[in-house]
C-alpha cells in the first residue's frame, strides 16, 4: 500500500558500479562505496523483494524529475557484494527475512561442523526508531555429509552462497582451499551445500537446516574404465606413465594422473566425471539450480614399445608411445547445456631409459613429444632429462609411485587440460589446450577456452546466472580472472577487468 | 506670501468685483494701487518667487496617546455554565509527555515515552525500511489531566501488531 501524500522515499540510486563510481541512467555518475574481498565476492548480488513495497504511484510529472535526476524508485533491494544500498552488511553472513506479517528480520546463522548445534538470530531490520528486538533459535545441527572422501584441502568454510528473495531459504557452501595460486579463473573447489530454511513469524520462527548435496554428490561419479587389446602381457616394472597431470601429489593440477607399468597397448582408456557440481544458487522463484560438470577423456590406441634391457641391477632402452586422446566437456544449468565441445590430440613420444635398482640408485629419462591438436598447430619438445631417485632393495620390484587416481579427479576444480604431461616433458602450458569453467561471482559463471594458436584465454558469450544462461560479450584476454555482475532486478549482466557490482 | 490658490482668489475675485462696478471710483483705486505696484514691482516679485519657492504644505505629526498603565475598568458578563457531562474546562498548558516503564531483552527496566505506534507507518520504495507513525500519544496537562493525541494510520506495508 502506499502513504497518500508522502513521495517516495529510500535509495533511488541504481546500476553499475565499477571502480567505486555508480553510474547512473541519465549518464551522470556519483561515488558509491565498493567493498573489498575475494574477487568473486565483489561483484555478488543477492535480491530482495518485500512484498508489501509500496506501489509506484508517482505523477506523471514526478516521473519525468526522477528521470531527470537519474532516480530510479525500485521495488526490489539489492545485497550487493555485502552492501545494502552502499551499507556494508558484514559482507556475506547475513540475509533478510521477510515473514508473513511483512516484517523485515536480519538473519545470521552459525553453523559449522564443530558445533553440534546451529544458532539462527533474527534481529528486527529496518524500522528507523530505536533498538531492535531480537530473537535467537538453536536447534540440532543434522549431518552434514562432509565425512566422505576425505580430502586433503588447506582450508574447508561453510559460507553463505545465495538467498531467496523473501530470504525463506538461504543456501550456504562446503568449499576447499587449495592454496594460493594467482591467477585462478575458479577459486576453490565445491564440496557440499547446506539450505537453511525459515517459517512463520519472526518472533516464533521456524527453522530448519537440510543438507543438498553432500561432499560425495558435489564431486560427481568417476568412471574408469581400461579395455587392453588381448594376448598383450604386462610387465609391472619401472616404466611410469602418468596419463595426465603435472605434479605427482599436487591436487590441484593433477589430473587424470595414474601410475601404470605396462608394455603394450591399450583398445582405449577413459577416465570420465559426471555430474559434478561447480555451483549451486536459487532461481529467480526460489527454486535450486546446479550448474553441472560432466567430463570424459577417452585415449585411443595407444601403444607403447618398449627397447629395453632390464638387467638385474640396470637398464636402459627406449620407450616410444602413439595415441590419440578426445575430451568431451560439457558444462549444463539444470541440464541446458552452457558449453558443450570435444577435442582430439595425438602423442608420439619416445622417451630414453637408463637407470638401476640399486639403493639410492637414479633413473634418468631424456624425453622427446610432438604434439597435434585440434586447431592444427603442433608442438614439439626440447630434448629433456630428469632424474629420479628412488630406493629399492636390489632385485626387487622397482616400487610403481602411485597417486590415488580417483580422488585426484574428483578434486580437479577446472574442468580439463589437454596436453603436457610430466613423462613426455616438452610441451610447455603457453601451447595446451585448457579448458576450464570460470567463476565470475558466486552467482555469475562462464566457460573458458584456450587453444595453442589463442593469443589469450577466451571467455564465452554465455554465462550461467541465478535468472538462467544468458548472452555476454565474448572476451579475450590474457587476465584473470575476470570480474563480473548480474543485476537480479534488470538482468543485465556485465564482465569487466576491473571489479564491478550491481547496486 | 501668498499661495497661488489663494492669489488665484484673489484675482477672481477681483475680476468679479471689477466686472460688477457701476462707477469708476473704485477703478481709479485699483489703477492707483496697480501703479503704486509697478512702480515697488512688490507683485512681480512675489509672481517670481511664487514660481521659484513654492511654499510646501507642512504634515502635522500622528498625535501620541499618553503613556501609562491603564485605569482598572469594570466590565460584566453572563456565566454561560458548561453541558452536564463535560469532562472539564479544556486543556491547560503545557503538556508534558507521560512515561512508561518497559523492559529490555535483557530483562533491564528502562523509561520511553507512553507512545503507541502503529506497526506500518511510512514505508521505503523497497518496502525495507519504516519510519513508525505514532498511533497514540499520552500527555499530562498543567492540572495533571490525561490528553491523548490519536493519529491517522499513514496506511503502511504492515498490519498492527497483534496485540
Amino acid at each position: 500500500m502506499t502513504t497518500p501524500g508522502v513521495p517516495p522515499w529510500g535509495c533511488p540510486w541504481h546500476g553499475l558500479v565499477r571502480d567505486n563510481q555508480l553510474t547512473l541512467p541519465n549518464g551522470e555518475v556519483m561515488t558509491f562505496p565498493m567493498q573489498g574481498g575475494e574477487w568473486y565476492q565483489r561483484g555478488h548480488t543477492r535480491l530482495i523483494r518485500h512484498p508489501g513495497a509500496p506501489a509506484d504511484e508517482r505523477t506523471e510529472a514526478q516521473i519525468e524529475a526522477d528521470i531527470a535526476l537519474g532516480r530510479q524508485w525500485w521495488r526490489e533491494a539489492i545485497i550487493s557484494a555485502g552492501t545494502l544500498h552502499g551499507r556494508p552488511l558484514n559482507y556475506l553472513r547475513p540475509w533478510f527475512y521477510i515473514d508473513p506479517a511483512g516484517r523485515t528480520w536480519r538473519v545470521e546463522c552459525d553453523i559449522s561442523l564443530f558445533s553440534e548445534a546451529v544458532e539462527i538470530t533474527l534481529t528486527r531490520f529496518g524500522v528507523l526508531s530505536g533498538q531492535p528486538v531480537t530473537y535467537r533459535y538453536t536447534i540440532p545441527r543434522p549431518d552434514l555429509g562432509q565425512d566422505e572422501p576425505v580430502v586433503d584441502v588447506l582450508g574447508l568454510e561453510l559460507a553463505l552462497v545465495d538467498s531467496t528473495a523473501d530470504g525463506g531459504k538461504a543456501l550456504m557452501g562446503f568449499s576447499g582451499r587449495l592454496g594460493p595460486t594467482p591467477g585462478q579463473v575458479f577459486p576453490f573447489v565445491p564440496l557440499g551445500w547446506v539450505e537453511v530454511t525459515l517459517a512463520g513469524p519472526g518472533s516464533d520462527c521456524q527453522c530448519a537446516v537440510r543438507v543438498v548435496k553432500t561432499r560425495a554428490q558435489a564431486l560427481g561419479a568417476v568412471a574408469i574404465e581400461d579395455h587392453f587389446e588381448p594376448g598383450q602381457s604386462f610387465t609391472h616394472g619401472p616404466i611410469f606413465d602418468p596419463v595426465y597431470g603435472y605434479e605427482p601429489n599436487d591436487l590441484r593440477s593433477v589430473f587424470l594422473y595414474r601410475t601404470v607399468a605396462f608394455e603394450g597397448s591399450y583398445d582405449f582408456m577413459r577416465r570420465s566425471v559426471a555430474g559434478k557440481v561447480l555451483a549451486m544458487f536459487y532461481s529467480p522463484a526460489g527454486e535450486l539450480r546446479e550448474l553441472t560438470l560432466d567430463l570424459s577423456s577417452v585415449r585411443r590406441s595407444q601403444v607403447v614399445e618398449r627397447n629395453a634391457n632390464f638387467g638385474a641391477a640396470a637398464f636402459d632402452g627406449v620407450l616410444t608411445n602413439t595415441s590419440e586422446t578426445m575430451t568431451t566437456v560439457r558444462i549444463s544449468l539444470d541440464e541446458q547445456p552452457l558449453f558443450s565441445e570435444s577435442y582430439t590430440t595425438t602423442l608420439a613420444a619416445t622417451q630414453a631409459l637408463s637407470g638401476d635398482y640399486l639403493i639410492g640408485g637414479s633413473w634418468t629419462r631424456v624425453n622427446q613429444s610432438n604434439w597435434g591438436f585440434p586447431d592444427g598447430s603442433t608442438s614439439t619438445s626440447g630434448s629433456g632429462t630428469t632424474d629420479w631417485d628412488w630406493i629399492v632393495e636390489p632385485g626387487a620390484t622397482p616400487p610403481v609411485t602411485s597417486v590415488d587416481f580417483e580422488l585426484a579427479l574428483q578434486l580437479e576444480p577446472s574442468g580439463a587440460r589437454i596436453g603436457p604431461e610430466p613423462v613426455y616433458v616438452g610441451v610447455s602450458e603457453s601451447v595446451a589446450i585448457e579448458l576450464q569453467p570460470a567463476m565470475h561471482s558466486l552467482n555469475l559463471y562462464s566457460m573458458t577456452t584456450r587453444l595453442p594458436s589463442d593469443e589469450g584465454t577466451r571467455y564465452l558469450g554465455v554465462a550461467a546466472t541465478n535468472g538462467g544462461i544468458v548472452s555476454v560479450p565474448p572476451l579475450i584476454t590474457q587476465q584473470r580472472p575476470i570480474y563480473g555482475s548480474a543485476c537480479p532486478v534488470t538482468g543485465r549482466v556485465e564482465r569487466d577487468t576491473v571489479p564491478i557490482c550491481f547496486t | 506670501m501668498a499661495t497661488l490658490a489663494e492669489q488665484r482668489r484673489a484675482i477672481q475675485e477681483a475680476n468679479t468685483k471689477a466686472r460688477r462696478a457701476s462707477d469708476g471710483a473704485d477703478a481709479r483705486r485699483a489703477s492707483g494701487r496697480d501703479m503704486v505696484e509697478r512702480r515697488t514691482g512688490q507683485q512681480q516679485v512675489d509672481d517670481i518667487n511664487a514660481f521659484l519657492n513654492p511654499p510646501r504644505p507642512r504634515k502635522t505629526l500622528r498625535p501620541v496617546e499618553p503613556r501609562g498603565p491603564l485605569l482598572g475598568q469594570t466590565g460584566t458578563g453572563t456565566y454561560t455554565p458548561p453541558p452536564a457531562g463535560s469532562p472539564g474546562g479544556g486543556i491547560a498548558s503545557p503538556l508534558t509527555e507521560k512515561t512508561k516503564i518497559i523492559q529490555d531483552d535483557e530483562g533491564a527496566s528502562k523509561v520511553v515515552p507512553d507512545r503507541d505506534y502503529y506497526a506500518g507507518g511510512f514505508t521505503s520504495s523497497d518496502g525495507l525500511f519504516v519510519l513508525p507513525a505514532i498511533s497514540v500519544q499520552r500527555l499530562t496537562d498543567a492540572n495533571g489531566a490525561e490528553v491523548q493525541f490519536l493519529f491517522a494510520n499513514p496506511q503502511g506495508t504492515v498490519p498492527p501488531e497483534a496485540p
